[in-house]
């Protein structure tokens, strides 16, 4: 009987020292993923901005400045280049680039980047988008609404994404940066 | 008892393993999206470096002394510096890549980084021109067809197909270079130009196009109501081996009309030709009358390139010809309108009927006359001598400064500045 007593006694000892340690590594556990949530946002993030800044700053090229933007809207940017964003090499042709929101998914929706009507890959497409709003400058930093003015878009990007840990409540986050068409500067805007 | 507090260890050691490779999961992914953040702001960095370092050696003269070693800058010069070993932090400098256009002020400068770090590894390129000659054609291409020639067809007689010049238009209307060329049928402009050209000796070489019929069967070449053709040529001085004989020079385009029909075949649908007894350039539309009129207007003109010279009757290819000016030649038709263009410049009009133009079912024939059903002499098929380049049909008439604007952006090479990084 005593026996028993002291067998159980252990059992109930090792039990709770698990079960302290399970939580323990549980919520670590929770940190973890959440820092590898963060972390992968910001880099989705800091991805998202490096490839807009680097599409926006080939606008102009071999282009008179004044017919290089095209459309101007709020949520849409057409531009003309004789860059080829595909190949990401000078090109003899002239192409159009259309920034624009795309349709919605489960991951939220797309901001396509398009060259001639052709999703550019890999690069033409940005995950994880809920909003995305454009306002525009000229070469004075006016704001303007004028395609034939504009030479740089200040982007305002709206990151939605589920938490791993409450699925119902996604995590929004935003990230505002000004991209300029620097080629067009070069080329004497 | 004992074997139930086994169980019971057993499966919480299996929850807690399995709480333990989560953990192990998400940690590890972490130093994997700081470890790539990292190196590329370091591979931005030593970019940046690297084309700034590139930028100065291609302006330096002691750089280009003990580089190039005073090779000249005709045509395009590529020169690439490549490293083993020149390495900054966690990033290795591949290569600069320094390219020059006729100038050492005319160049552009490329850099190739690679960083690499705990197995990760990022690649970055920048380039940046100054004064880098651009070719461009404007903001419309001939979109019937449009043969730009830009293919290397060397020794286009040692195997079937090696004479093929395709349509950058898209619909296929590709070329086919015919007769003998030893070399090569076509070759590259010279100066600052990186276009290649095809060459007619005057005596049997010309590119036939084939058609490619509409469900009428007609029409394959849309010589509708309205239309636009244009070509790029050098017309030969002598324009053939026999100074004084027939004129062989010259056909530069010719879409016939019926080439069996003894009343047709000397009247093309649409043609550009040159006759050397006259001295003048005909540009001509046969119309879809009841007579079929052929509207025709005639210009003077001089051909002054020395393209071939003779060696026995062998016309040999003179590599100088670059040196003599394109000209370009073209014409549109809307509805009984045919216009003449020397240069992007209307040197003619002429007015018919409000017709259309005869319906073209034959392709097209450049460097020679179309022609079929009979026997014919050399002389007959006025084959051109010279050079001729970007031959191009439009399916509307263009209006003056669009032809204009045709010749422009294939004759001028804009210098342009622009920076990638």
């Amino acid at each position: 009987m005593g026996v028993l007593l002291d067998v159980l006694g252990s059992v109930i000892i090792a039990a709770t020292l698990f079960l302290m340690m399970m939580t323990f590594q549980l919520q670590m556990q929770e940190t973890a993923a959440r820092i590898h949530y963060t972390g992968s946002m910001i880099d989705h993030m800091d991805t998202a901005a490096s490839k807009l800044n680097h599409i926006m700053a080939m606008a102009g090229i071999g282009v008179p400045v004044d017919s290089v933007c095209v459309i101007a809207d709020e949520s849409r940017l057409v531009f003309r280049t004789f860059w080829n964003c595909e190949s990401d090499t000078l090109s003899e042709d002239r192409h159009l680039i259309d920034i624009k929101l795309g349709d919605s998914t489960q991951h939220g929706s797309i901001l396509e980047i398009n060259q001639d009507g052709t999703l550019i890959e890999p690069l033409g497409y940005i995950l994880y988008i809920e909003d995305v709003a454009f306002n525009y400058y000229d070469k004075n930093d006016n704001q303007t609404t004028t395609p034939a003015n504009v030479m740089s878009a200040e982007i305002l990007l709206t990151f939605r994404r589920d938490s791993p840990w409450r699925q119902d409540q996604p995590l929004r986050t935003n990230i505002q940066l000004k991209c300029f068409f620097m080629n067009s500067y070069l080329q004497g805007a | 008892m004992g074997r139930a507090a086994l169980i019971f260890v057993i499966l919480m050691t299996t929850i807690y393993a399995g709480i333990l490779t989560s953990l192990n999961k998400f940690i590890g992914g972490v130093p994997e999206i700081l470890i790539r953040n990292q190196l590329n702001k370091e591979a931005e960095n030593v970019s940046d470096f690297a084309l700034r370092n590139a930028i100065r050696n291609a302006g330096s003269q002691e750089f280009l002394d003990s580089y190039l070693q005073g090779e000249n800058f005709a045509d395009e010069l590529t020169f690439t510096q490549s490293f083993d070993d020149f390495i900054i932090g966690n990033c290795r400098i591949d290569s600069l890549r320094y390219s020059y256009v006729n100038s050492r002020s005319h160049y552009k400068v490329m850099s190739y980084i690679t960083a690499s770090l705990q197995g990760q590894e990022v690649s970055r390129n920048a380039e940046m021109s100054f004064n880098y000659p651009f070719l461009d054609l404007g903001s419309d291409k001939p979109n019937i067809m449009y043969l730009e020639m830009e293919r290397l067809i060397l020794f286009p007689w040692l195997f079937e197909g090696n004479n093929y010049l395709p349509d950058s238009s898209g619909n296929n209307y590709s070329g086919t270079a015919e007769g003998f060329s030893l070399i090569s049928a076509t070759i590259p402009w010279g100066g600052a130009f990186s276009r290649y050209c095809t060459k007619f000796n005057g005596i049997d070489n010309y590119i036939s196009v084939a058609p490619q019929p509409d469900s009428t069967g007609l029409d394959s070449l849309n010589t509708d109501n309205s239309f636009s053709l244009l070509a790029f040529a050098k017309f030969d001085k002598k324009g053939g081996f026999l100074d004084t004989g027939p004129p062989s020079q010259g056909t530069l385009i010719w879409i016939p009309s019926d080439p069996y029909s003894s009343s047709l075949r000397y009247k093309p649908s649409a043609g550009i030709w040159y006759n050397k007894s006259d001295k003048k350039l005909h540009f001509a539309v046969t119309q879809d009358d009841d007579e079929n009129t052929m509207l025709e207007i005639a210009v003077s003109f001089t051909p002054y390139a020395e393209v071939f010279y003779h060696l026995l009757g062998i016309p040999l290819f003179n590599p100088a010809f670059y040196e003599y000016s394109w000209g370009s030649y073209g014409l549109t038709y809307n509805n009984g309108v045919l216009k003449a263009f020397v240069n992007g410049v209307l040197v003619g009009t002429q007015v018919g009927e409000n017709v259309r133009a005869y319906p073209s079912s034959y392709g097209m024939s450049i460097g020679r006359r179309d022609l079929r059903g009979g026997s014919f002499s050399s002389s007959d098929f006025q084959y051109f001598c010279g050079v001729i380049d970007q031959a191009g049909m439009h399916d509307r008439a263009l209006i003056g400064s669009e032809m204009h604007s045709w010749h422009n952006g294939v004759m001028s090479s804009t210098l342009i500045k622009y920076i990638r990084d």
